[in-house]
């Protein structure tokens, strides 16, 4: 994808080709942003170690483009139709990635702060599930794995 | 016919390819033949020996629709078709 600063899409991005502040200048953007009292946003970044407590090093993200990005728009007009939702966005990063390094945005413009807290974090649990997106850790031993 | 395999995550890995053409004369099981004796290490991703199928964390997908077949060795595919073996997602 190639974002458009003033109109970004939600989807899969490459590394380094977007940041959180071309997100929430995008939502700011949306001609409805005059009805919301907040924005929310939720980085993922790379954690140095993994659900068995081994050291990660290095992670990479794959991703089946195509159908991710259905997936994602498929949760943002859900999400949008939850009450005081003006605007969300999900953006998800993929190749090669330091420990540290952002991985995901989402950005929820909401009426109230609740229902943008409520939203981001059930926007966090659909992509985790539903985006055909995969993630491999490098260990600090040499070996890496797929997650699923 | 001539379809096109798209290669993700430990796929891509093995196969160090992104996709690749397979000549096939008309199902799933014909290019599931090809591909697991061009890729012997696919094999555990994709076959369950127990149950003599596809594993069923598999998912399938053609032309970037999943597909919901009992059987679905015997699927029949078209000239052209692009098709995808998915393990579960880990989003970042």
């Amino acid at each position: 994808m190639h974002p458009n600063k003033d109109n970004i899409k939600s989807g899969i991005y490459n590394k380094g080709e977007i940041e959180l502040e071309n997100i929430i200048g995008s939502i700011k953007a949306n001609p409805k942003i005059k009805k919301a009292g907040s924005i929310h946003t939720f980085t993922g970044i790379v954690r140095d170690s993994s659900i068995n407590g081994k050291l990660v090093i290095k992670m990479k993200i794959d991703a089946y483009d195509e159908l991710a990005n259905k997936s994602i728009m498929k949760i943002c007009e859900t999400l949008k139709q939850e009450n005081g939702i003006i605007d969300i966005k999900i953006i998800h990063l993929k190749g090669e990635f330091d420990l540290s390094e952002d991985l995901v945005y989402v950005v929820v413009a909401s009426a109230h702060r609740k229902e943008g807290f409520d939203v981001i974090s059930k926007a966090v649990e659909m992509y985790k599930k539903e985006i055909a997106v995969w993630k491999r850790e490098e260990f600090d031993d040499g070996t890496s794995e797929w997650i699923h | 016919m001539i379809v096109e395999v798209l290669y993700f995550a430990e796929f891509k890995d093995i196969t160090s390819k992104e996709k690749e053409k397979f000549e096939i004369n008309d199902n799933m099981g014909d290019l599931l033949d090809l591909l697991l004796k061009k890729y012997e290490p696919l094999q555990h991703l994709i076959w369950d020996e127990k149950t003599q199928k596809i594993h069923n964390l598999i998912s399938i997908i053609i032309n970037n629709q999943a597909i919901h077949e009992k059987n679905p060795l015997r699927i029949n595919l078209k000239d052209g078709d692009t098709i995808a073996f998915l393990l579960p997602v880990s989003g970042g």
